[in-house]
């Protein structure tokens, strides 16, 4: 009886444990990689029975404290980048709102699941692919012989040093023009806003591939910047659609909080490269995953519509 | 003094020894334990109890449905021939939220071997088919009506429980019963009713209804008053908390590490 605590919002009850250890999970995550983790949450707690709409809302409220204690720790560490987050943030924001706009389009044309599916499908497989086989290559690089860096200018470093209003960002220890965070940012906000998720994952390979920023300031940033994003999703979920269950968010907090302070430690401990190659295997495992929903006939042919 | 001792004893007559009289013959009677639902922190479903008397030759259905409302669904199809997707949607008109049907095994039995002598009495699903409308076309309905209704019970909330009713027989020539209601965890507040009928060769001979009041209390009521009815102070109070909540964590472990 103890163990289990009714959720006002979503209309069931859970089991207390299952809902802390999922939390936890998700937390050390968050702290390794500096992802929100609600790729990977939100589909766990439509598997335990929560409705849709409920999951995701509720999810990012957790996000919400899981990525304060994360960005406390990497902050301690001097891992966060705070300049470069607040840029990304702007754009994130701007590029959210275009997203929504998108999306409603999409839902009046009538295509729009097919069209959210196959992006998450393709984005999941083209950065968990392209993480997982640059990092791999770097291991061997490193292992085969300790030849210098190339420090052949590619195109694209040349193209974006072209770029104006060049500036340093010191905790990265890059200069870059304040044009590419504040791009980039639209563009993972569109993005975000398209899939339903936070972006985290998206976020992290743009800051390690696009921006180059070092691994580990890219964890903190990251965790920075979604920190804000997600206050600002909880808010409006609660607002328009009544779908934050706060029960079932506290509990998840509870874990989550805990465990991105371990997760902080453990991406401290571990090399840039294995970090990129673990957060790719997830990225690719949850492809997969998405994937096979699609291609296997499902037990039950309907299922409720989310929203109000 | 004398009246009062008169009148107790004369309720004290009804109810032990004269009720078995006078229920079999031709009503029924269905006495609900507990009679409203609380549903409070923490609530992981619950049962009910429906139990009263009736004439020993009959069988007895209880059946709890919840209110009427209409549900949008969305339909599963394939697309390119290849991969499954939500297309198009469908709207199934007046289901009760909840359907949950008690029979004892007897009946249960019979249920199976003569299914279409079962649906007639009309508390089984086919029953329940007849009653509804959907958005869909006619050749869809079937299908689509088979889905929901797996959809349903894999939630708990339609259900027929066979041997869910026993009986003790009684003296006077009826019997007693008791039926179990199985109340999921998926429990939405509001009005339910509880229909308890008397079945004799086939047909229904006696009827009662009740009503069972679910409704939440204590903390999940506070938390659904305010997110419902103070949005979004209610969300910024989550993130609030949610931020407290991870500074403190980060805290906490702050301490820690200065101990080592």
């Amino acid at each position: 009886m103890f163990w289990h605590l009714y959720l006002p919002i979503a209309g069931s009850s859970i089991n207390i444990l299952l809902i802390f250890f999922l939390g936890i999970l998700v937390g050390l995550l968050s702290g390794i990689f500096g992802v929100g983790g609600g790729f990977l949450m939100t589909p766990l707690l439509i598997m335990i029975g929560i409705p849709p709409t409920v999951a995701a809302a509720s999810d990012s409220n957790q996000i919400v404290g899981a990525s304060t204690s994360g960005t406390l720790a990497h902050y301690r560490l001097g891992n966060v980048d705070f300049k470069m987050g607040l840029l990304l943030l702007i754009g994130g924001v701007a590029g959210g709102t275009v997203g929504v706009q998108i999306i409603k389009i999409l839902r009046e044309l009538g295509n729009a699941d097919f069209l959210i599916n196959i992006t998450y499908v393709l984005m999941l497989g083209f950065v968990g692919t392209y993480m997982f086989l640059e990092s791999l290559q770097a291991i061997r690089k490193k292992k085969a012989a300790q030849e210098p860096p190339v420090a052949k200018e590619s195109r694209y470093a040349r193209l974006v040093g072209k770029l104006p209003w060049q500036t340093n960002f010191d905790t990265s220890g890059i200069r870059l023009s304040v044009l590419m965070p504040l791009g980039l940012g639209v563009f993972v906000g569109i993005l975000a806003a398209i899939m339903g998720v936070g972006g985290g994952f998206i976020m992290v390979p743009v800051m390690v591939y696009l921006l180059r920023m070092p691994m580990h300031v890219v964890v903190g940033t990251s965790l920075f910047q979604i920190l804000f994003t997600c206050v600002n999703v909880t808010i409006m979920q609660a607002h328009s659609n009544h779908t934050v269950d706060f029960v079932l968010a506290l509990i998840l907090l509870l874990g989550s909080t805990l465990g991105a302070q371990f997760g902080a430690k453990i991406s401290k401990r571990l090399g840039g490269e294995q970090l990129k190659i673990l957060l790719a295997s997830i990225v690719l495992l949850v492809m997969v995953k998405m994937l096979l929903s699609l291609l296997l006939t499902p037990d039950i042919m309907v299922a409720y519509k989310g929203g109000h | 003094m004398l009246k009062k001792t008169a009148v107790f004893l004369a309720l004290f007559f009804c109810f032990f020894v004269g009720w078995p009289l006078f229920s079999p013959a031709g009503g029924i009677k269905a006495r609900l334990i507990p009679e409203a639902v609380d549903i409070g922190t923490f609530f992981n479903g619950t049962k009910v109890y429906v139990s009263g008397d009736v004439s020993r030759d009959s069988e007895v259905v209880v059946r709890l449905s919840g209110m009427r409302q209409d549900v949008a669904l969305k339909k599963k199809g394939k697309v390119l021939g290849l991969l499954w997707m939500n297309l198009g949607s469908v709207t199934i008109h007046d289901v009760p939220s909840m359907y949950l049907v008690s029979i004892s095994k007897d009946l249960g039995a019979i249920a199976k071997k003569q299914p279409n002598k079962w649906e007639e009495l009309g508390f089984g699903f086919a029953a329940l088919e007849k009653e509804i409308n959907t958005s869909s076309p006619p050749a869809e309905r079937e299908a689509i009506f088979k889905e929901f209704l797996k959809l349903k019970k894999s939630e708990g909330l339609y259900a027929i429980e066979t041997g869910s009713i026993s009986y003790t027989e009684e003296n006077s020539g009826g019997k007693s019963f008791e039926a179990v209601l199985e109340i999921p965890p998926r429990l939405t507040p509001g009005k339910y009713t509880v229909e308890t009928v008397a079945v004799k060769d086939g047909s229904v001979t006696a009827s009662t209804t009740a009503e069972l009041q679910v409704k939440q209390v204590g903390f999940p009521a506070f938390v659904s008053s305010l997110a419902f009815k103070h949005g979004a102070l209610y969300g910024l109070l989550a993130t609030i908390i949610a931020i407290v909540a991870g500074l403190l964590m980060g805290v906490i472990f702050k301490g820690e590490k200065g101990a080592h």
